[in-house]
């Protein structure tokens, strides 16, 4: 099988998905990249080079360059979507969220709902998060939590390559908006990657590790550190089950509680600040669903709540570190 | 003369292996073939058998340890050796010997051949050609303990049928003479005939339906736990278990159908299955096989007075295709009765599967 990266995944799915069906575009800022600049056409694509070679493919027509105007990009591609596209559109950035959430979360989200069913809004916003590259508290956050409350939005946080072609290509054929979190510090890792297109399926947690000794829930640039950690204590002689859930809305949560059943201890990684994070919402779930299966406190290793930071020395002790895991799944042996 | 014993490499996944038990203990004479060692892949266990004959002069690597393929787990003595000389060749052994480079023409090479369509085949070794042909929602890989087993005495030659693995999901009506038709095919892309054709489970009905419709590409047939035969049966509920499956317990469910013990399916090979479901068309194509499958036309239409030698490999704890009535095949047919394995037995027993095949060859 292909061993490809992160990034390369993401760029097979719009190509596959935009050769299958007319009425996939891609809209966003230099997706193009080039055009109307120097004429070399797809030498960018995108500000990480995810779209890159799309442009010369499909033309302009359906790799849409936009003004840098992120209300304006989600805008057009919520009203797109609704009325019969299938818009791929690219926010550079989520930390600029802010700027289109009205027609996120009051607009897109809703339409289905407040159109008696009626409308189908299969929009997909690609957009990237986490910290790590030393680009400040402006470009470094990850802001699921904000978007997984959302009723009526899809969420979905990809870790690996394999999984971040199949998660796409299952968000451009949804027909609710979904928002596609990617992860910056994943984009050159690899993997192996099936060539044929596959969807892999929203809510269904991925089981990375399996252990009786304690049960880790990890989300996207999180996954690949809850491995590591859980590598590490295996070497130890603890066992651990590290689940993936690949989406936050929806989520998983007989995969997490059957797990609980079985190790009775869970730890929670979040890149996010603690307070209403992933981490905190599956803490919840555990003690109101599953009070008398845990055998200790469970352990959430989240960020600080604070702004990420841009001292280097800082920043890399905000995110939650493999030895942080580690010792978050000790205290609760 | 000493012999190193190194962690075999099953499969082109395989990285490390994990040493659950030593069979046998320093100072036991050894014979070629012999069990030695219960390795743990993450696909599954399986018992490494003796290559040579000789005394077990030193464990390198005891229970528990994980090694690398290639690693230096024991040393076979042929003849009186003293403790130094085997300190010797330890140290001076090379600490893993990756198998391509020891020998690269027996190494496993996977391939895709276009016929039409696409289909994935993997080879190695050489000599007398031997065809593998999976079941039903199977893959090449199904045969990893064959091909390591066997390409040291046959040009091995296992191809992933229309609709599975790397092949292209375009299965046609999914009649067997279709499929037997495309292993044709692909068996002429590479200059095969007069072949000992192994088929499990619905792959032994292709292999059937291909000798009788390409009777120059098959010397001889293998058949084990294959569909099709007098007596026997096809579980509706292993096929509409895979072809109806959303998640992957659902599949981990089907697959537990497969084996006598429900804990060999580990989620290594879950992962492959649902992997391979996950793929456009996948499913669709296996909806179209087990419709077809439970109609019976095909099975019934197999003339099994007109195959060339058959052997055939059953298992009495036959969840898929049941226990086939041998009174009612034709005579002079070999048949193997096995008690140890369910449907999958070229994994759960591959030892007695290799000797088996190894004798047709």
């Amino acid at each position: 099988m292909p061993v490809i990266s992160y990034r390369k995944a993401i760029n097979q799915a719009l190509e596959q998905e935009m050769a299958r069906d007319a009425r996939v575009i891609l809209m966003g800022i230099d997706v193009g990249g080039g055009a109307g600049g120097s004429g070399d056409v797809g030498s960018v694509g995108g500000v990480m080079g995810v779209t890159k070679g799309l442009y010369p493919k499909f033309g302009s027509d359906r790799v849409i360059d936009t003004p840098i105007s992120e209300s304006a990009i989600i805008g057009a591609a919520a009203g797109a979507a609704v009325t019969g596209m299938r818009p791929v559109a690219e926010l550079m950035f989520v930390d600029f969220i802010g700027v289109c959430f009205d027609q996120i979360y009051n607009q897109a989200a809703k339409f289905r709902y407040m159109f008696g069913g009626k409308a189908r809004t299969p929009l997909v916003i690609r957009t990237m998060g986490g910290a790590g590259m030393r680009a400040g508290a402006q470009h470094s956050q990850t802001l699921h939590p904000i978007l997984t409350m959302v009723p009526g939005l899809k969420v979905v946080m990809p870790s690996s390559p394999y999984d971040a072609k199949g998660l796409l290509t299952r968000a451009i054929r949804d027909d609710d908006p979904v928002v596609f979190l990617e992860s910056k510090s994943l984009y050159d890792v690899k993997g192996e990657v099936p060539e044929e297109a596959y969807e892999i399926p929203f809510g269904e947690a991925n089981v990375l590790r399996d252990g009786r000794d304690a049960t880790i829930v990890a989300f996207g640039a999180m996954v690949p550190r809850a491995v590591a950690a859980a590598d590490l204590l295996a070497k130890e002689g603890v066992k651990v089950t590290v689940l993936d859930p690949r989406t936050t809305s929806p989520l998983d949560e007989e995969a997490i509680l059957d797990s609980l059943d079985e190790t009775g201890r869970l730890v929670v990684v979040d890149e996010s600040p603690p307070r209403c994070s992933l981490a905190a919402d599956i803490a919840a779930l555990a003690v109101s669903q599953a009070f008398d299966a845990l055998k200790a406190p469970v352990g959430l290793v989240t960020c600080p709540h604070t702004p990420v930071p841009f001292a280097p020395n800082l920043e890399d002790a905000y995110v939650p570190s493999v030895a942080r895991i580690v010792e978050a799944v000790k205290k609760t042996l | 003369m000493l012999k190193a014993i190194r962690m075999p490499k099953w499969g082109l996944a395989m990285e490390e292996g994990t040493i659950v038990e030593w069979l046998r203990s320093v100072g036991d004479e050894v014979a070629e073939g012999d069990d030695l060692i219960d390795i743990e892949t993450t696909k599954i266990t399986n018992t490494l058998q003796a290559t040579n004959a000789g005394r077990l002069v030193r464990i390198v690597a005891g229970d528990g340890e994980v090694m690398p393929v290639g690693a230096l787990i024991g040393v076979l003595a042929s003849e009186i050796a003293d403790e130094a000389e085997v300190d010797a060749f330890i140290a001076a052994s090379p600490v893993a010997v990756v198998e391509e480079e020891a020998e690269e023409e027996a190494a496993m090479a996977v391939q895709s051949l276009d016929i039409g369509k696409r289909i994935n085949v993997a080879t190695a070794g050489s000599g007398k050609p031997l065809v593998l042909l999976h079941g039903f929602s199977g893959d090449l890989n199904n045969w990893l303990f064959t091909i390591e087993g066997l390409k040291d005495a046959a040009r091995v030659i296992a191809i992933d049928l229309p609709g599975h693995g790397a092949s292209e999901k375009d299965v046609g009506d999914g009649s067997l003479a279709g499929l037997a038709a495309d292993v044709a095919a692909a068996l002429e892309e590479l200059g095969v005939s007069d072949a000992v054709v192994a088929g499990h489970s619905l792959g032994g009905a292709v292999a059937m339906r291909l000798a009788l419709d390409h009777p120059a590409l098959v010397s001889k047939l293998a058949l084990v736990c294959p569909a099709g035969l007098p007596g026997g049966f096809v579980s509706d509920d292993f096929l509409s278990g895979i072809v109806n499956a959303e998640k992957a317990r659902d599949v981990k469910k089907a697959l537990q159908l497969l084996v006598r013990d429900p804990d060999t399916v580990s989620r290594d090979m879950v992962d492959g299955v649902v992997k391979m479901l996950r793929l456009d068309g996948a499913q669709a194509a296996l909806a179209v096989l087990r419709e077809r499958m439970l109609a019976g036309g095909d099975f019934a239409a197999l003339s099994l007075d007109a195959l060339p030698p058959v052997t055939l490999i059953a298992s009495r704890n036959d969840a898929i295709v049941g226990a086939p009535d041998v009174s009612a095949l034709p005579p002079g047919w070999t048949v193997h009765w096995l008690d140890q394995a369910g449907h999958l037995p070229q994994l759960e027993a591959a030892g007695e599967v290799n000797a088996l095949l190894r004798a047709l060859l």
